[in-house]
């Protein structure tokens, strides 16, 4: 298949753009003059790979290397995966459409669980055999990154490393062992071996698991020398470690289409449902200088004219309004808009509100989580309802006609009283709108309710937790639906199905692999998109795996049970999670990292918000 | 304040993003040159830039324009093309940059090389332009099949082996070519389409738009 062949075909599909390339900012390289090709892939597609702020920031890290070329892919939508099948188009990068197969690496982040499937697609279309055993050669290998490295055991069968916590350092150590090892002539399990010394890699096929009659696990024993348990890699200085100063510019838009500028790793606040809270701690900030230097290179080298302010949650940055001060002094000269996604209800000023409103913004939007106060102490939320309503009150004082509040059904110790409690909330911020002497006149109020389906993850206070089933999921959905009387509430809720099977693989085992790879061979693909998700095959791919879903997520696990990812270390110790397991049972709260130090075990890193002075 | 008309090539790759796509990828390049372009006054100011006629997924084309307005006469046309030409990617070459002529509203017609890859093709394709009644149809916003006969509309020729070059109603009225691409496609069972490439946009008195 020649170019011009390729591209007659890549026509008769939708967005073409998707599969072109040549984008500004992509980075082309002499394959010659290279000695190391990676393949970088999101296993979805384009548009929502192409959003991603930890591929832009190691395709750069890479890429700065002139011995490695680092290319990126994404899931071919079915459409053009019809025609790759027919016309047997083996899955390619964008810079150089070589094959994939070809490569020294072939990397995938793993954002979400519902892109397994994909995963095991990717593999399969690149021509690949998607178990690590059937992959006898010394390359391709086939690694992987991202917050679901977490619990990878769901698909560490088909995966030869995984990176644990943060690449820039890792990927580039490994790549180096890589090259050391085909000068040696060493096999794959050899190089597999070695790399396992390194700290923050995890070779799933080091690790012998054993289970017990009941389905639990019995034991986790590394071999040849793997270490019993794997330490999360972190970066100490965020000053320092390398960020994009250019990054591939999409023709086609996608989803976060603008300059993503982080300011800081890790979160102070210690919610109890949240993995992102504690699998990346500890906190550490970004200066503004580096703030401001890095956001202005990008947009001089992208020509994009929005810059959003990337962390997990960005009024807990500590010098926030210095920060907006520094940004604003240039951006509104370059005619550049700033957003501030993740705000939150209790540090939301009304200086900050002044700044956000002279920044373009459309909505506001607020995570309140539960409806009752008892139950936002159950999850250490630490916000009160008084906050809401006065946040609220401030928004439409300003002049906002909507609002957007994210809440959770299904947490634990959830009753009817909390889902009807959500409902009421939304009412009780409708009235504020309309006690509002000076309400702008002939403007209605919006208020935007988004209920998602608690999913419990690993290296949480819940990860003993079990997940309500589905039937008791559209009972409480229809529950808030009838409690819902104003035409000013907008009511959106989940897919229960898609949250059921996410609750499965997030605390899953690797019995599941099997599960994967029956769901993927009968079809499965996409499954985190409506239109591609079949409930049905996966009911029939448990069934003839003779594995039950319900063990993964409707039981309750007890403090001693070895969990399938006890041995990865993420600076965050078992007996603190049991403890605020506890403390959620109570309803009391912990005070964030900054009034006061919880003992998470996240100072081992030496780095961080644990050494600030308080 | 002047008004400036930037003339260029789209090709390769470039031939795979939307006209909206290469409207919002022109403003990040201008932004790119640091030229000092004028912005709309309203609530949310952006470049002003239009198009003088987009083009359609798939297609190239050697003669393509767009418009924009220089807060500063000083700028020299010159300094605007090696601007542009300093951060557009290969695919995309300026070709001329001046003062406008014309409005976009005087763009009447456009002119398409068909080129098949099996000249053979191409042959049928003129054969078929030649023995006329070329009624095709067409959905309208609505979604109803609209027919129409365009015979009369339609001026071809045949150009280097494989390519037949057409010349169609553009801007107000505006046919594509692959409505008589597709028609053929229907009638013969040809299965690979042609490439096309705008050649030319032309006023109502067939002169090279300017």
């Amino acid at each position: 298949m020649n170019n011009v062949q390729l591209e007659e075909l890549m026509l008769s599909v939708q967005k073409p753009g998707r599969y072109s390339g040549g984008e500004i900012g992509s980075v082309i390289k002499d394959k010659q003059a290279v000695d190391v090709r990676f393949a970088f892939c999101f296993p979805d597609t384009y548009e929502i790979g192409m959003s991603h702020l930890g591929m832009k920031i190691l395709y750069s890290c890479l890429n700065r290397r002139p011995d490695i070329w680092c290319e990126r892919v994404f899931a071919p939508w079915t459409d053009f995966e019809q025609v790759m099948r027919e016309y047997e188009i083996p899955l390619f990068a964008l810079e150089s459409r070589d094959p994939i197969r070809e490569f020294d690496f072939i990397g995938f982040t793993l954002q979400y669980e519902m892109s397994y499937t994909n995963v095991l697609n990717m593999l399969d279309l690149a021509g690949l055999p998607v178990r690590s055993s059937d992959r006898k050669d010394f390359s391709p290998l086939v690694v992987a990154g991202g917050p679901c490295v977490c619990n990878a055991e769901p698909i560490a069968d088909f995966i030869d490393l995984f990176f644990v916590g943060e690449g820039e350092e890792v990927d580039l150590e490994v790549i180096d062992l890589y090259k050391r090892c085909r000068d040696e002539h060493k096999t794959k399990r050899e190089f597999l071996r070695l790399a396992a010394e390194i700290e923050g890699v995890y070779v799933p096929s080091l690790y012998d698991v054993r289970y017990k009659d009941d389905g639990t696990i019995m034991s986790v024993t590394p071999k040849n020398g793997a270490p019993a348990t794997v330490k999360k890699r972190i970066i100490a200085d965020m000053d320092a470690v390398d960020y994009p100063d250019q990054v591939v510019v999409p023709y086609i838009e996608v989803v976060h289409d603008r300059v993503m500028q982080e300011i800081y790793r890790g979160c102070i606040r210690g919610c109890r449902f949240c993995q992102a809270g504690f699998i990346y701690r500890p906190v550490r900030e970004k200066s503004v200088e580096t703030i401001s230097k890095q956001a202005r290179d990008l947009c001089a080298n992208t020509g994009y004219d929005e810059i959003s302010l990337t962390s997990l949650s960005t009024s807990d940055y500590r010098e926030l309004e210095p920060l907006l001060n520094e940004l604003l002094s240039w951006t509104d000269e370059q005619k550049v808009s700033l957003s501030l996604p993740s705000l939150r209800i209790d540090n939301f000023s009304p200086e900050l509100l002044e700044k956000v409103q002279h920044i373009r913004q459309s909505g506001l939007t607020f995570a309140a989580e539960a409806g009752t106060q008892r139950l936002r102490d159950v999850i250490n939320k630490n916000i009160t309802e008084e906050e809401i309503l006065s946040t609220c009150r401030m928004a439409f004082a300003g002049g906002h006609t909507a609002v957007k509040l994210y809440f959770m059904m299904g947490l634990p110790t959830e009753t009817d009283e909390d889902i009807l409690g959500i409902a009421e909330l939304a009412q009780k911020i409708v009235d504020e709108y309309y006690h509002l002497p000076n309400k702008p006149k002939g403007k209605g109020v919006t208020v935007t309710v988004s209920v998602s389906n608690f999913v419990p993850k690993p290296f949480t206070p819940f990860e003993f937790e079990p997940q309500i089933n589905q039937s008791e999921i559209l009972r409480r959905q229809q529950l808030l639906k009838g409690a819902i009387r104003s035409k000013k509430i907008l009511l959106s809720y989940h897919d229960a199905p898609t949250s059921t099977l996410e609750g499965v693989f997030a605390r899953g085992d690797r019995r599941l692999s099997a599960v994967i790879e029956t769901a993927w061979r009968s079809g499965c693909r996409f499954d985190s998109w409506n239109e591609h998700f079949d409930s049905s095959r996966w009911h029939e791919a448990f069934v003839a795996c003779g594995i039950d879903p319900a063990f993964y997520n409707e039981r309750t696990r007890s403090y001693e049970e070895i969990m399938p990812w006890d041995h990865l270390d993420y600076g965050v110790d078992k007996p603190f999670f049991v403890k605020q397991n506890q403390l959620a049972k109570q309803a009391v709260t912990t005070p964030n990292c900054r009034i006061a130090c919880a003992g998470c075990g996240a100072n081992c890193y030496g780095e961080g918000v644990c050494f600030e002075e308080r | 304040m002047r008004s400036v008309r930037v003339f260029y090539r789209q090709q390769g790759t470039l031939r795979f993003i939307s006209h909206l796509d290469v409207n919002r990828f022109m403003i990040r390049a201008l932004r790119l040159t640091g030229l000092p372009i004028w912005y709309t006054e309203g609530f949310n100011p952006r470049p002003y830039v239009t198009f003088a006629l987009p083009l359609s997924l798939g297609f190239e084309s050697t003669y393509s324009a767009f418009d924009f307005r220089l807060t500063d006469d000083s700028i020299t046309d010159r300094e605007v093309y090696d601007r542009l030409c300093r951060v557009l990617p290969r695919d995309m070459i300026v070709t001329s940059v001046g003062t406008p002529v014309e409005k976009v509203g005087a763009i009447a017609f456009a002119v398409y090389d068909c080129c098949y890859a099996n000249p053979v093709d191409a042959s049928a394709f003129y054969a078929f332009l030649q023995a006329g009644s070329l009624v095709v149809s067409k959905k309208t916003k609505r979604g109803e099949l609209k027919t129409r006969d365009i015979t009369e509309q339609v001026a071809f020729s045949a150009k280097e082996e494989g390519c037949v070059e057409l010349t169609l109603p553009a801007g107000q009225d505006n046919i594509n070519p692959t409505l008589l691409t597709g028609l053929f496609a229907e009638k013969s069972g040809c299965t690979t389409g042609p490439k096309i490439i705008r050649t030319a946009i032309l006023n109502a008195e067939r002169e090279l738009f300017r």
